[in-house]
């Protein structure tokens, strides 16, 4: 089975084989053999290339948690569309990266944006948020309204097209 | 013959029975516990939003106040106050943030005939008032930073800068915790400076009042606690050094500081107790003060009339549980041990955990927790607001715990401490553990060297790892078969996946928890 990550900005593909005992996994053209030897409610021992690691996990939809050796990293399934797309997806698409409230939308629709731009102003925690364009584009479309709350991950904006 | 009022203190004190705590998270928890240890009965109240949270769970009872929206519970005078009466609590602690510093509503209280678990209102409301305070430090012989508090329409403040010289802080006069404030370099930002800070002021203290101070850029923040009680006796507990910060709020608090000497301890121990005896203080309170790591030059900066967040670092290389004598206080109980035997013993660190982004410009966070691991070592202590399971809202301050270590020395302590977040795990949210890891490994970090921009100024590219170990990846990739097996309606008709999974050959062991 093949499994897609995303990591700070980045693809990983895996691919598990399991077996009776021993499961191949292959990453960046390498096999591992890997052996679970035990574990329960997130918490678990893995045989990795016969070194034993111990590991937390935790998953929430597509959001998952693994904690390896005193560091926990974030990794986000990539599926369908979202996997084929790769991250570029992610850039076009501009999510509240907390919940907030809509304080102002600072483009309109169809409006050229330079990288940097000031697209949309969130409120959260009296504190105030800047949705800034990644990337010089075109606003494709604007999802919220001015005064709208918003939940983390929301879609507010999505841009339209790669500058250079 | 004239009533001596006075004498009423001389009664031995009755403990309190029992105690409304007005707050929410770890502070609420702490002072729980504080309950326990003395046998008092613990009301906690909580917000819509709070509901079935931590501390509500651990008091003896908890009682809904309001809505998510601060202003309408936690920050409620007679929400509480109703709560406190509804319970038969006769006394109120205010924990740090919220109503703590709220002299209005430690007048509240004791019109309520409830006692105040904390310094008299008086003293409060003084000390809340930056311009009022600095005056009267000045008065009380304290060091205070160059400034002027004075007329502050626009035209008199641009004067009043000409006269002290850039870089210059434009402060809130009722703000505090580093809230309603900032740096202007030059004349040219001055105006928008007071602009921006007058806007705020209103909005966050209803006060829009301005006063200026001399910036100095490059300071350290260290602080001294205090512990007076309602008998005349007012001791310090020596100082915390409190510099690394990140949005002017702190993150990581140590003592001793390793900036000071006995001498420079000694004068702002002095000045700390002359600071809170200007005011009549009791209770727990900090001064705090910055200090120029060169010239050994300190000043007031305010006094926080509260416990403070970071209490706990004092609490152990002291041995004085601070927020048991804050109710023991309260009650009338006197100090029983003097200056000469309060004593710093080895070297304390706190961490702040917080459900933040610290690659993000350390954005609040919020999320459930869904897997919990902290530190069990000895000589390391945890306080935390959270249990497994627990939902972070993004409606309050999002301190999840503190992580908080004593040992022999210095580099002992880093060294524990360095342990100690390596097992402080929360699955389930973004925080800033492996940002405090990273802070703490820094050369400037084990030698001491740092000031309250240090974070600033060497750690705003930290973007957390980059590299995904291949570890990771088959764990993730291994829970994620059992979650499709677990989902499956029944093992008789289990799902293609099934068939493949690594459980369904092996022990069956469960991970990522259905």
């Amino acid at each position: 089975m093949n499994f897609d990550y995303s990591f700070q900005r980045r693809i990983y593909s895996l691919d598990l084989h399991p077996g009776a005992g021993e499961h191949k996994a292959s990453f960046a053209g390498r096999q591992h053999g890997v052996r679970v030897l035990g574990g329960e409610a997130g918490e678990f021992e893995l045989e990795i290339d016969g070194r034993s690691v111990q590991v937390l996990v935790a998953k929430e939809g597509r959001r998952i948690w693994v904690h390896l050796d005193g560091r926990t990293y974030a990794l986000e399934r990539l599926v369908g569309d979202a996997a084929q797309a790769g991250l570029a997806g992610g850039e076009r698409v501009l999510r509240a990266p907390m919940p907030g409230q809509v304080r102002r939308l600072a483009v309109q629709v169809g409006q050229a944006v330079n990288a940097g731009d000031v697209l949309v102003l969130l409120e959260a925690m009296k504190m105030e948020i800047r949705i800034q364009a990644p990337h010089a584009a075109k606003v494709a479309r604007i999802a919220v309204s001015q005064g709208q709350s918003v939940e983390r991950e929301q879609i507010l904006v999505e841009l339209d097209g790669e500058g250079a | 013959m004239v009533l001596d009022i006075k004498s009423h203190l001389m009664l031995p004190p009755k403990p309190i029975s029992s105690l409304l705590i007005a707050n929410r998270g770890e502070i609420a928890v702490r002072i729980i516990h504080a309950c326990r240890e003395l046998g008092i009965r613990s009301v906690a109240v909580y917000s819509q939003a709070d509901a079935g949270s931590l501390h509500t769970r651990l008091a003896d009872e908890a009682i809904e106040i309001g809505p998510a929206e601060a202003s309408q519970s936690y920050l409620n005078i007679e929400r509480l106050l109703s709560a406190a009466q509804r319970s038969g609590a006769a006394a109120v602690h205010p924990g740090y943030g919220f109503l703590a510093e709220n002299a209005d509503f430690a007048e509240a209280v004791q019109a309520a005939r409830l006692l105040w678990v904390g310094p008299p209102p008086a003293a409060m409301g003084t000390m809340g008032d930056k311009a009022g305070a600095r005056a009267l430090m000045e008065e009380a012989g304290v060091p205070v930073l160059p400034g002027y508090q004075g007329k502050d329409d626009g035209p008199s403040l641009t004067k009043a800068a000409a006269g002290l010289g850039y870089p210059l802080l434009v402060k809130a006069a009722a703000g505090g915790g580093g809230m309603g404030q900032r740096v202007a370099q030059n004349v040219a930002e001055l105006a928008d400076a007071i602009e921006g800070v007058r806007r705020e002021a209103k909005q966050l203290f209803g006060d829009g009042r301005l006063i200026l101070e001399k910036y100095l850029p490059s300071a350290r923040h260290i602080e001294i606690q205090v512990l007076g009680d309602q008998h005349g006796k007012l001791l310090h507990l020596f100082e915390r050094e409190c510099s690394l910060q990140r949005r002017r709020q702190k993150i990581v608090e140590e003592s001793p500081s390793p900036l000071l000497d006995t001498n420079l301890r000694t004068a702002m121990a002095a000045a700390a107790l002359a600071a809170a005896g200007a005011v009549g203080y009791t209770n727990a309170g900090t001064v705090e003060f910055l200090v120029e790591p060169e010239t050994g030059e300190f000043y007031f900066l305010e006094m926080n009339t509260r416990v403070q967040v970071e209490h706990p670092v004092t609490e152990v290389i002291t041995g004085i549980d601070i927020v048991q004598w804050q109710l023991r206080i309260a009650a009338g109980e006197p100090l029983p041990f003097e200056q000469a035997e309060v004593r710093q013993s080895g070297h304390a660190i706190e961490c702040r955990i917080y459900a933040e982004d610290p690659a993000a410009g350390f954005l609040p966070q919020a999320g459930r927790v869904h897997k919990l691991l902290l530190p069990a070592e000895k000589n390391v202590r945890v306080d935390s607001g959270v249990a497994e399971g627990d939902l972070v809202s993004s409606f309050y301050d999002p301190l999840l715990a503190k992580v908080i270590v004593h040992a022999n020395d210095r580099p002992s302590a880093l060294r524990l401490m360095h342990e100690a977040l390596r097992r402080t795990v929360f699955l389930g949210l973004t925080t800033n553990i492996e940002f405090l890891q990273d802070l703490l490994s820094q050369d400037e970090i084990s030698a001491g060297q740092y000031d309250t921009r240090f974070v600033d100024r060497h750690m705003a590219a930290w973007s957390g790892d980059q590299e995904l170990p291949m570890q990771v990846l088959v764990a993730a990739a291994l829970a994620e078969l059992n979650m499709t097996a677990a989902q499956s309606p029944s093992p008789d008709s289990a799902e293609p996946e099934d068939l493949f999974s690594p459980w369904a050959a092996g022990t069956g062991f469960r991970i990522g928890g259905a």
